[in-house]
């Protein structure tokens, strides 16, 4: 990997910027994404999509918030768990509230044509 | 791609970006993946399967994440033959090698498989963890004469019949654990040889995870003796091995506690004392919580030693009252000695002379009651600097010597070495220069031969030319003594 100097868009710094290969995406993919959707569909019971998704948010999050020099991977870990765990509870939530509360053709099914005319 | 290895993380925003548009894959689904497992599952229900025939690839891995799955949820719905199962998948899921593992997926599998398995025999995981810490941390003396009966045949080498019971592994814990402060030496011998003969076992050792359990136990003891005696790059491999072996345990919140004990006194050795404080103050805490009360009194008792070392004298007297009257140290011989040592210490810096001499009288007779010897040497170089401190350099001096005695006795070169380096020091103070010299040239090579003094070290040269010349230099020495106390 190389680093490149950039002039920042505010002007005036000058900040690194990397120039990274396609292999290097590809072990990144290897050694740090698929662990992490693994662990949050397997350990939390996620779909391959919705893990998918908490680890990319879990990403986003690491380039605002993360201190890469106390334990990265540690930190991932803990931010990938916190997300499918309030992912989780959303959808029971929403599952719960649509039980009690939603239309009916949610919980029995599509209505009947008679239903659907309003009863007419 | 060796910088890219160290550090994947720098490369997240050009991962996103990379992302932006494609799709990503996510290895198989979780339906295929259960499809797969229950094959995989059936081959090794049959015996028709062996882990070397695992591909561990992306979709080999969620295969064998499913795979534990489905056990779990087998054993919380059914019952009937699931813990031997889930035996059989532990022990099939220990043999795969698994590379590059930075987020522990194995250890992951290898815990949630036996938590699957224990929870199918009946016990509650609080129960299992109760079990553990009694047999190794309050044995009673039969179980005790048993685990050293075992460790001696091992560390002979002699032959060890194959089917050890686990209580028979667990007596052998215990031993370490009672014999590590009194016996560094020959404990680290038996503790290497267990962790020695436990890895070489082809026979499972126990039930699901009771092997990791056992490794960990063994290498967290070698980590101590060798912290003990002043060896603290090697004490921190044998942690990171018990680390490794702990992360597989069911409930190993115990273990872990006294894994963070365990470096965070290599710590403390390394005079690393200010940012310490907190982390002992946070240890006792989670020792009590966790229905450790002998932990809790060592953590608070070196919490305390690590407040002295700071010169905050008063915080650590408050402590080491409290921890003098206690039922747990008043039961251990050991601490108790100990915990009168600093007492006395702290009474004497806070210029109580008359406390301090009373307190180590009752140390010295709480020493000469049991049979520690490093116990008995800490104590007698306590007295030394404690009688250096009111300038009586004489009798400072006659303290060290008898330290020296004892580290000799029990075989701590190093630490014998260091005290001789003391010994010098006050010598000079003395005006008997020609003792100095000659502690001085008992030292060196031995400090040398254990890789304790760098080559390049300055002082070491300038204190070696000193004694050549025959007027040794008290301010090489002094360099030296700060270097080996940050150090070693």
């Amino acid at each position: 990997m190389t680093t490149l100097p950039r002039r920042s868009p505010a002007g005036g710094r000058v900040v690194a910027r990397r120039v990274v290969t396609s292999a290097q995406l590809g072990e990144f993919h290897r050694s740090l994404f698929l662990p992490l959707v693994r662990r949050a569909a397997w350990r939390h019971g996620l779909s391959k999509e919705d893990a998918r998704d908490v680890v990319q948010e879990a990403f986003l999050l690491a380039i605002v918030k993360m201190d890469p020099d106390r334990n990265p991977k540690g930190w991932l870990v803990q931010v990938v768990d916190h997300l499918s765990v309030n992912l989780r509870r959303k959808d029971r939530r929403h599952a719960d509230l649509a039980a009690r509360w939603g239309p009916r053709e949610f919980q029995a099914g599509p209505m009947t044509p008679e239903e659907d005319s309003g009863g007419l | 791609m060796r910088a890219f290895a160290r550090e994947p993380i720098e490369i997240i925003p050009e991962w996103l970006a990379a992302t932006r548009d494609v799709e990503i894959a996510t290895g198989l689904s979780c339906e295929e993946a259960l499809l797969r497992a229950s094959k995989l599952r059936h081959l090794i229900r049959e015996g028709r399967v062996s882990p070397k025939d695992v591909e561990l690839d992306e979709e080999g891995k969620d295969v064998l994440h499913a795979l534990v799955k489905l056990i779990s949820e087998t054993a919380t719905k059914q019952g009937e033959g699931v813990a031997r199962e889930a035996e059989r998948i532990h022990g099939f899921l220990r043999e795969i090698d698994w590379p590059a593992d930075g987020f522990a997926e194995k250890a992951d599998l290898l815990r949630r498989c036996a938590i699957a398995g224990w929870s199918e025999r009946g016990v509650e995981l609080d129960e299992i963890a109760k079990y553990r810490h009694d047999s190794v941390c309050a044995p009673d003396p039969d179980c005790l004469a048993l685990g050293e009966g075992f460790l001696e045949s091992i560390t002979r080498g002699a032959a060890v019949e194959e089917a050890v019971e686990t209580k028979t592994l667990f007596s052998a814990a215990a031993s370490l654990r009672a014999r590590a402060d009194d016996e560094p030496l020959q404990t680290l011998k038996k503790a290497a040889a267990l962790h020695q003969w436990l890895s070489a076992r082809s026979q499972a050792v126990g039930s699901l995870d009771e092997a990791d359990l056992l490794l960990g136990i063994a290498a967290l003891w070698a980590g101590t003796t060798l912290r003990i005696s002043g060896h603290f790059q090697q004490a921190n491999r044998w942690f990171d091995l018990a680390q490794e072996r702990f992360l597989r345990v069911v409930n190993s919140a115990q273990q872990f506690a006294k894994l963070d004990y365990a470096r965070a006194t290599v710590l403390y050795q390394q005079s690393r004392c200010a940012e310490l404080v907190p982390i002992f103050k946070a240890l006792r805490s989670r020792f009590e919580k966790l229905g450790m009360p002998n932990d809790a009194a060592r953590a608070g008792f070196t919490e305390a030693m690590t407040l002295a070392s700071l010169n905050r004298w008063g915080e650590a007297l408050e402590i080491l009252e409290v921890l003098s009257e206690s039922s747990v140290v008043l039961a251990d011989g050991n601490l108790h000695a100990v915990v009168q040592v600093y007492l006395a210490t702290s009474l004497a810096q806070l210029r109580e002379r008359d406390r301090a001499e009373a307190a180590y009288a009752t140390a010295l007779r709480s020493v000469a009651s049991g049979r520690h010897p490093i116990v008995a040497a800490c104590l007698k170089w306590s007295i030394g600097d404690f009688y250096r401190s009111l300038g009586d350099a004489a009798r400072a001096l006659y303290f060290y010597r008898l330290v020296l005695t004892d580290y000799l006795s029990i075989g701590l070169r190093t630490l014998a070495a260091q005290i001789r380096l003391t010994i010098a020091d006050v010598s000079l103070e003395l005006g008997r220069d020609r003792e100095a010299e000659q502690e001085i040239v008992w030292a060196l090579p031995i400090l040398e031969e254990e890789g304790l003094v760098g080559e390049g070290l300055a002082a070491v040269s300038l204190l070696k030319e000193s004694v050549r010349r025959r007027k040794t230099d008290p301010r090489a020495l002094r360099e030296l003594r700060e270097h080996l106390r940050s150090n070693t």
